[in-house]
């Protein structure tokens, strides 16, 4: 045992949204900050536009260089930043869960690690997450960040589903078979995992995420005319989305509701205009309940794509293995930030028991009483941690002493680097 | 960000939440790791909110550090009197940790702005435990006296099993600071860096700082010191602090970027290695001409580039100057990969410290090779 397996693993899951890091072993991530990197771009436009001139200024550029590259900001203080001053560029280096700006991506990762976990890379053993369908070269590339800028003893990259499912692993239930129900702010992900093995052929997405619910509110708001200002409105629709919206099982019955008694279901939503630091005030009433029921009726947002949630969820189920679809009907694990909304396990609860009854009542009148078909238990699983379950099955599995034998398996990775460090991490590719 | 910051935003981050949450009863068991094996552990029970364990464990001491009861010596009376009532220490702390401390928030100040400085100096923990012996050696400096009962030569832990050296006398403080690196790469890169840091110092702005000095081999204060300190991959760096540099508000700031001085080296290295490598590419294209110059001189080192796609073609410290001189530019970065790989085979031993003469040899004893060898294909 070496010293660096002594100390907790650090559990990194980068989302589209948020990232999650922290200590393996503990039950909530130390940090949840919004992926997003300010960089301060205004000396490559002074570069451009000097060098034409002349260069005898050159070590007042390099000086300048050297701190742009140093200049940068994380999370909430890129968002600050941004906004105070207009220097600087927010740069998202994750969009629809790949990584697609690896320069701002590793930047990011050296800000996670040194100026809010504060740890030494080399000290500790990592776990990244990615999630399913990522190209093997996202995953070597990973890799050779890693090893290569900082020195890490040992790397693991996880799915994200499986981790969701282990979330729920615990001595009394020992669980490794469901479906992962994956919405996130960037991609949604439905993927059926057969004792932790993930059935790839049946996974399946879909084009609607969190991010769709934010665009969906703030396009209802400004069609109703709210006052809200322009620049922040994108920003007002995701605090909107966060804090007041919730699911309901009827729209029709909601939307009566809502009629009914306004003072109780419509907000109020109280700002200050960025620009003229002006007070402005503006209600939040139906976008309430539509803001999530695009995965139950994406007609109402887009008319690219009409299926619902429930209803891929069913057609992932029914393309796995026919052994597994009963464990699987019974274990659907919801996990990422936008499954948050209120009664949404319920609502999805009841509208795949719809189709699987429906299915059965088809196949008993086919069969005429001759046979009759076994209920199949439909169960939505929700738990309180599922904003950062994926995370927090992360700290879970990299806890356990079975991590540690788990991460030889990249080690040839680590030895082939010691012995020249020119080596292709093509490695990665096999683990 | 350049310099690291005092306080840990983990620990700064639960004490504010709690504080805004003091009503609500919530049950908190989390530990944390920092770098040079720093640990803290917090625990919250739901049935006492306004109180809060707080347990620390320190790096290794190496032999040669004082430590009483586990603790550098003046620690407890640094924590006693940054804190006050609202920390009490728990004798003996618990299992695995150095310093357990119990946090009452029902004492703390109920200003707002007074209750954040204090929050902050909790999250600064580390720097009021480990700099403890560090601020009693640089208050006396300011006095410029030498504390009565202090050796000649005073070793403080700042990393597990390393520490580093003061020599107290009654005008200055000479501070030395034994540099180790695990990774080869790291080494080099540390080395120069610590060759430029010497050099920025010596730039009209910054006239006020400290004097350091970088040399391969011990300097001559340590001597008396164990071997095994005297042993350093990357060199010894030192500083000399004078009463000026220690005066009210300034001696803060001394103690905590003297106690991190290693970590900042270390993630300023990084922050190269990174730039470096994501870098590369642009570099080669602007600074091409330059380079092809020097890839007649020396053909080697332009297989060795060309066999790394992604290879540095020229690197620049952070410390803020440009380098010209030998050691660092387009060529001689890729021969310090070179002497990476011949060190395997011919630099054999972990005590080689690369110095700008180690890296001429290996360019003459490359041209010289390239040059036999044009020879005999001709």
């Amino acid at each position: 045992m070496d010293a660096a397996s002594s100390r907790p693993a650090v559990v990194i899951d980068n989302g589209t949204g948020f990232t999650k890091m922290g200590f393996a072993g503990n039950v909530e991530p130390c940090f949840i900050i919004p992926t997003v990197v300010a960089v301060n771009d205004s000396f490559v436009n002074n570069q451009t536009r000097r060098s034409s001139t002349s260069s005898n200024n050159w070590l007042a550029q390099h000086s300048a260089g050297v701190m742009a590259d140093l200049d940068f900001y994380i999370g909430e203080e890129a968002m600050l930043r941004s906004r105070s001053s207009n220097t600087y560029n927010l740069s998202y280096p994750i969009s629809h869960g790949q990584v697609d700006n690896w320069d701002t991506m590793e930047r990011f990762w050296q800000q996670c690690i040194f100026n809010y976990l504060r740890c030494d890379p080399e000290d500790h053993y990592f776990l990244l997450t990615e999630s399913p369908l990522t190209a093997p070269e996202n995953r070597e590339y990973t890799g050779e960040i890693m090893f290569e800028t900082f020195n890490v003893p040992g790397l693991y990259i996880a799915v994200q589903p499986v981790l969701a499912l282990a979330a729920g692993y615990t001595t009394s239930k020992c669980e490794m078979t469901g479906v992962v129900v994956d919405v996130g702010d960037g991609a949604t992900h439905v993927v059926p995992v057969a004792d932790g093995y993930v059935i790839g052929s049946s996974i399946k997405s879909i084009p609607l995420s969190g991010k769709d619910v934010t665009l969906f509110v703030q396009q209802l708001m400004r069609e109703r005319g709210e006052h809200v200002p322009p620049e922040d409105s994108l920003e007002i629709a995701r605090k909107v989305k966060e804090m007041y919206c919730y699911t309901c099982s009827d729209i029709v019955k909601e939307y009566n509701k809502h009629d009914r008694e306004p003072s109780k279901y419509i907000k109020q939503w109280r700002g200050i205009k960025p620009k003229t630091g002006a007070p402005y005030s503006c209600d939040i009433g139906y976008e309430r309940f539509l803001g999530p029921e695009i995965f139950f009726n994406p007609e109402i947002y887009s008319s690219d794509f009409t299926t619902t949630l429930p209803s891929v969820i069913d057609k992932c189920i029914q393309s796995a293995p026919i052994d597994t679809r009963r464990a699987l009907y019974k274990n659907v694990v919801l996990s990422g930030g936008s499954t948050m909304f209120k009664d949404f396990n319920r609502r999805l609860q009841r509208d795949l028991k719809k189709i699987v009854d429906a299915r059965i009542l088809l196949s008993d009148a086919r069969l005429v009483g001759e046979v009759k078909t076994q209920p199949v238990e439909v169960n939505v699983v929700s738990h309180p941690i599922q904003r950062f379950a994926v995370w927090f099955g992360g700290s879970v599995l990299a806890s356990t002493p079975e991590f540690y034998a788990v991460r030889s398996r990249i080690n040839p990775y680590f030895h082939a680097l010691e012995l020249s460090k020119f080596c292709s991490p093509s490695v990665f590719r096999y683990t | 960000m350049i310099l690291l910051q005092s306080p840990s935003r983990f620990l700064l981050q639960v004490l504010l939440n709690r504080v805004q949450n003091i009503d609500k009863g919530v049950e908190l068991d989390c530990h944390s790791v920092e770098f040079d094996d720093v640990r803290y552990h917090i625990q919250v029970a739901t049935r006492y909110p306004q109180f809060m364990q707080l347990s620390m464990s320190l790096p290794t001491p190496p032999p040669e550090t004082v430590f009483f009861g586990g603790l550098p010596f003046g620690a407890i009376e640094a924590v006693k009197a940054t804190y006050g009532l609202i920390a009490q220490i728990l004798d003996p702390p618990k299992d695995g940790y150095n310093l357990t401390m119990k946090l009452n928030f029902a004492k703390l100040p109920l200003d707002e702005d007074e209750q954040y400085d204090l929050l902050i100096k909790v999250a600064s923990l580390r720097e009021v435990v480990l700099g403890a012996p560090l601020r009693v050696v640089l208050k006396h400096l300011a006095s410029r006296t030498v504390a009565p009962d202090i050796d000649q030569l005073v070793a403080l832990v700042h990393r597990p099993k390393e520490s580093f050296f003061l020599v107290p006398e009654d005008d200055k403080v000479t501070v030395v600071f034994p540099m180790r690196f695990k990774d080869s790469v790291d080494t080099v890169l540390a080395t120069s860096f610590l060759q430029e840091f010497v050099e920025a110092r010596r730039s009209a702005s910054l006239n006020n700082a400290p004097p350091c000095f970088w040399s391969p081999s011990p300097p001559p204060e340590l001597e008396g010191a164990p071997s095994q300190a005297l042993s350093a991959n990357a060199g010894f760096f030192t500083f000399v602090i004078s009463a000026r540099h220690v005066e009210g508000r300034k001696l803060d700031r001394t103690v905590w970027s003297l106690l991190t001085f290693h970590a900042y080296v270390s993630y300023h290295v990084k922050g190269s290695r990174l730039k470096c490598i994501s870098r590369a590419p642009k570099e080669g294209k602007k600074s091409g001409k330059h380079a092809k110059g020097r890839h007649q001189k020396t053909g080697k080192t332009t297989d060795l580039r060309a066999s790394r796609t992604r290879a540095p073609t020229q690197f620049r410290s952070l410390v803020g100057r440009k380098v010209e001189s030998i050691v660092f530019t387009s060529v001689e970065w890729s021969s310090a990969f070179i002497i990476l790989k011949t060190n395997r085979y011919q630099f054999q031993g972990p005590d080689k410290i690369i110095t700008k003469q180690v890296i001429m040899d290996i360019i003459s004893y490359q041209s010289l090779q390239d040059k036999s060898q044009d020879a005999f294909a001709a």
